[in-house]
């Protein structure tokens, strides 16, 4: 988990490709208790430097975009640009992956 | 970048009244206005969901303006008009005690009359020392004072001499590592000039606007006639804040006076009134606090403090761009002012209601806009750390949603904390409101349109009541209709309005609650200035600290908290009460075998489904986003028949249980059973009726396959049995 300043305090292991595949077939909805930790810890790190989405067309086009690294927050729109909020979010499990394993999915 | 922003007067105006707008544009020359009528919101493509009707309006101030920015003039203080005994102070005393919350960032007044070289002041310096101010010249005791300690704080000035002495005694109630007292003795202290300047407890001046505001409480601020000697100063301090006038007082403000106004009472004879600006907050615990009573109207002495930040803000004050006049032939539904300015743009939505004694419509939508004002500048969504975890998808944000970043001054909602860390207890909406639009994120307002959409779409009359009418004029706002039916999210009322719907109820009126997490947060609205409530999160120490101590509303002196923790849970007028939430996904409903019941044979007429709602464009469902539940225990009527519960919900619900209940929380694939939302029916004595959703997400089911669909059904079946007069019996033993 993460302690109180967001760091982290345990270690993902580049080997969880299961919870990765899981989370890839059905990125809303009920998952693993195994991956529900794994995304706790990928959406509670600091929001300084985080990937959000840019609502760049009303509900229909969303870009990937990221926050400051300081106060008050802006946005930098990074790119790509998904027609699909699950396409979008699988986008950034596997940056937010790597982020944690210091490793490449190797899944696309 | 050109922004361009506004709000408005009011929320709700009638045919033939007046509503005012205020607009601010910045790197453009002007601006255009355009008077809409709103049909539906900018949210998925058809063909389920509703398309976005945006109609213009006949009305004068359409067209281009010329554009002027404005500054939010953010910051709380309180302010005494300028007055000679307060404007040629010599010899002297300022003494207060005070709770800084961020000292050493930045200089902050605590009282007097600074304007850059001018006036004389009671300070914190940058390093968070205290300093006596006078001429521009800073005398300072070394002693870095401590957050959130109490401490006697005073600067005794002697112009005879030349001298002053500056003081400072930590005393709190059951610590035991306060510091004592520290004093330092200075001279060559010039006399303080005369100052025209009005005198200013926790801001001082920069010609007329507030500068270097003070945060944290202050308690008992004096201004006294002579300097007092260091034996003296020592008595005063020990003397606690409660009292009558000190002898020598010029001025004595006792703020457990009049807490629930802007009133700042002096108790000398020169009757030295002043009053708060920007709402800090009033009832909160002293230095002298005893931990016997929560409720302030029992012992004023102990609340006796006021809590200011230099982030409060209540009212913009920006001029009135144009004032419109509603016309006689405008139907009573949802409006807005559309601004634009480069590729800019902004919403100021308002609602039209008819003449007084005007209605035709037998019901009317009762939009939520006490909700609305208490997450107005939901600053959390963007900035907060944990929103992403319970909504369970990667946070989606538009421009309109970074103006709070880029106008920090454009201030937060009840759901954030304060820059001091303090959580926010008021929100206006007489600033600009970036969650207050058609587009955007499909919640709250937005959503809301999904509603009229449907009424329009089935050619269904009907009028408009808000919150803030049915608080201001009690059951009168509602008694012409024989059916209201709520928003997706009533979460925030007011005990006016729950006892004007109570009332409406028992006079046999139908009431459909068509969302979730409703008449949940006691929430209190100021008695006298407009747009803008009062939440105490008591009860639920997750979002803030010294909720407890401080659990009684400024605005109403009633105890505040969920309306569960008052004692009068939304199950007893809903039938349902708030469970959980969960954003990522919503499923459909499983009818019970109570919606077999020959009571509830009108609400599924034309429905075969056993399995309802298991579609619409908000993730999928009519049930999800926040749920609510029947249950007996909590009060929901036992007469009442559940008639259908939602099932098989994710675990990011789960997540946020034990934050509403006091449920186990389970991270099983599964959701636990308890997590569910019922559809829920009952009968009232007088013969009205209730019918219940107990989801947010329910809305977003009306359009599915092009109105045609079970939801839709089922709403159009209650609404046209609520609005048809034939009472509604008790059941049998009931």
């Amino acid at each position: 988990m993460r302690d109180r300043e967001g760091n982290l305090t345990i270690k993902v292991d580049p080997k969880w490709i299961d919870l990765a595949q899981e989370f890839r077939r059905k990125p809303f909805g009920g998952h693993t208790p195994a991956l529900q930790e794994l995304l706790a810890l990928m959406r509670t790190a600091p929001i300084e430097g985080r990937y959000f989405l840019w609502l760049s067309k009303p509900h229909t086009e969303w870009t990937l975009a990221k926050m400051s690294d300081t106060r008050p927050l802006k946005p930098t729109l990074i790119g790509p640009s998904f027609t699909s909020l699950e396409e979008a979010e699988w986008h950034v499990f596997k940056l937010r992956w790597e982020q944690l394993t210091g490793q490449k999915l190797p899944i696309n | 970048m050109v922004s361009v922003m506004g709000y408005a007067d009011r929320r709700s105006v009638r045919v033939g009244e007046h509503i005012q707008f205020k607009v601010s544009v910045d790197g453009a020359p002007t601006y255009r206005a355009t008077i809409v009528r709103l049909i539906g919101a900018q949210t998925f493509p058809a063909p389920h969901a509703p398309e976005f009707k945006v109609e213009v309006m006949a009305c004068p101030v359409n067209g281009e303006h010329k554009g002027q920015h404005h500054e939010i003039p953010i910051g709380s203080y309180a302010e005494i008009p300028t007055h000679p005994k307060l404007s040629r102070l010599t010899s002297c005393t300022l003494a207060a005690s005070i709770w800084p919350t961020l000292p050493g960032s930045g200089e902050q007044a605590i009282l007097g009359t600074v304007d850059g070289a001018g006036g004389l002041g009671l300070h914190l310096d940058k390093e968070g020392r205290l300093a006596l101010v006078v001429g521009g010249q800073h005398f300072v005791l070394p002693r870095k004072l401590r957050p959130r300690r109490w401490c006697f704080v005073a600067a005794s000035l002697d112009a005879e001499t030349g001298t002053a002495i500056v003081y400072a005694r930590e005393a709190e109630l059951y610590q035991f590592d306060t510091l004592g007292a520290a004093n330092q003795r200075f001279a060559k202290v010039p006399t303080p000039a005369p100052s025209e300047r009005p005198f200013r407890i926790a801001a001082a001046h920069d010609g007329p606007k507030a500068i270097r505001h003070f945060n944290g409480k202050i308690e008992r601020p004096r201004v006294l006639g002579r300097a007092l000697s260091l034996t003296d100063l020592g008595r005063l301090a020990l003397a606690g804040p409660a009292g009558p006038a000190h002898i020598d007082a010029i001025a004595d403000w006792d703020l457990s006076r009049d807490i629930s106004s802007e009133i700042v009472s002096d108790l000398s004879h020169n009757g030295l009134w002043g009053r708060t600006v920007n709402l800090p907050t009033r009832a909160v615990a002293g230095s002298n606090w005893n931990a016997e009573r929560h409720d302030w109207r029992a012992v004023p002495d102990q609340y006796g403090a006021i809590h200011f930040h230099d982030d409060d803000i209540y009212d913009a004050l920006w001029p009135t761009a144009f004032e419109v006049t509603i016309p006689a032939g405008w139907k009573s539904t949802t409006y807005a002012l559309h601004l634009e300015a480069g590729d800019a743009e902004f919403w100021v939505p308002f609602f039209v209601r008819p003449k007084h004694g005007e209605a035709k419509a037998r019901c009317a939508f009762l939009v939520p806009t006490c909700t609305y004002a208490a997450y107005a500048n939901f600053r959390s969504r963007v900035e907060g750390r944990w929103s992403e975890l319970y909504h369970g998808r990667v946070t989606v944000l538009d421009r309109t949603d970074f103006l709070m970043e880029e106008y920090p001054d454009l201030g937060s909602s009840t759901y954030d904390p304060h820059r001091d860390g303090s959580l926010t207890l008021y929100s206006s909406m007489m600033r600009p409101v970036t969650n207050f639009r058609p587009t955007g994120r499909v919640y709250k307002f937005c959503q809301d349109m999904f509603f009229i959409a449907w009424l329009e779409h089935r050619r269904i009359p009907y009028e408009i009541v808000t919150d803030d009418d049915l608080h201001a004029e009690g059951i009168a706002a509602i008694s012409d209709y024989a059916c209201i039916f709520t928003g997706s999210h009533p979460e925030y009322y007011s005990t006016e309005m729950l006892d004007a719907v109570e009332s409406f109820l028992r006079r046999g009126g139908r009431f459909m609650y068509l969302g979730g997490n409703g008449f949940y947060w006691r929430t209190a609205y100021h008695p006298t200035l407009p747009g803008v409530v009062e939440v105490r999160r008591a009860g639920q120490g997750f979002l803030a600290s010294d909720v407890e101590r401080e659990s009684h509303m400024s605005f109403t002196g009633e105890i505040a908290g969920t309306w569960h923790r008052v004692g009068r849970p939304p199950n007893l007028i809903a039938g349902v009460g708030m469970v959980t939430q969960g954003f990522d996904a919503c499923t459909g409903y499983r009818r019970t075998k109570e919606s077999h019941d020959p009571r509830a044979a009108f609400i599924f007429e034309g429905v075969r489904e056993e399995v309802v709602g298991d579609f619409g464009v908000l993730m999928g469902g009519a049930a999800g986003y926040e749920i609510d539940r029947h249950d007996v225990a909590l009060g929901s009527p036992r007469h009442s028949l559940r008639l259908a519960s939602s099932f098989n919900h994710t675990n990011v619900y789960d997540i946020s249980v034990p934050a509403f209940t006091d449920l186990v929380p389970k991270w099983s694939e599964d959701a636990p059973d308890p997590v569910r939302a019922d559809i829920v029916f009952f009968e009232t004595p007088g013969g009205g009726a209730v019918f219940s959703v107990g989801s947010i997400a329910w809305s977003g089911s009306l359009s599915w396959n092009g109105y045609d669909n079970n939801i839709d059904r089922i709403t159009r079946n209650v609404l046209m049995r609520f609005i048809d007069p034939t009472p509604f019996r008790m059941p049998e033993g009931a």
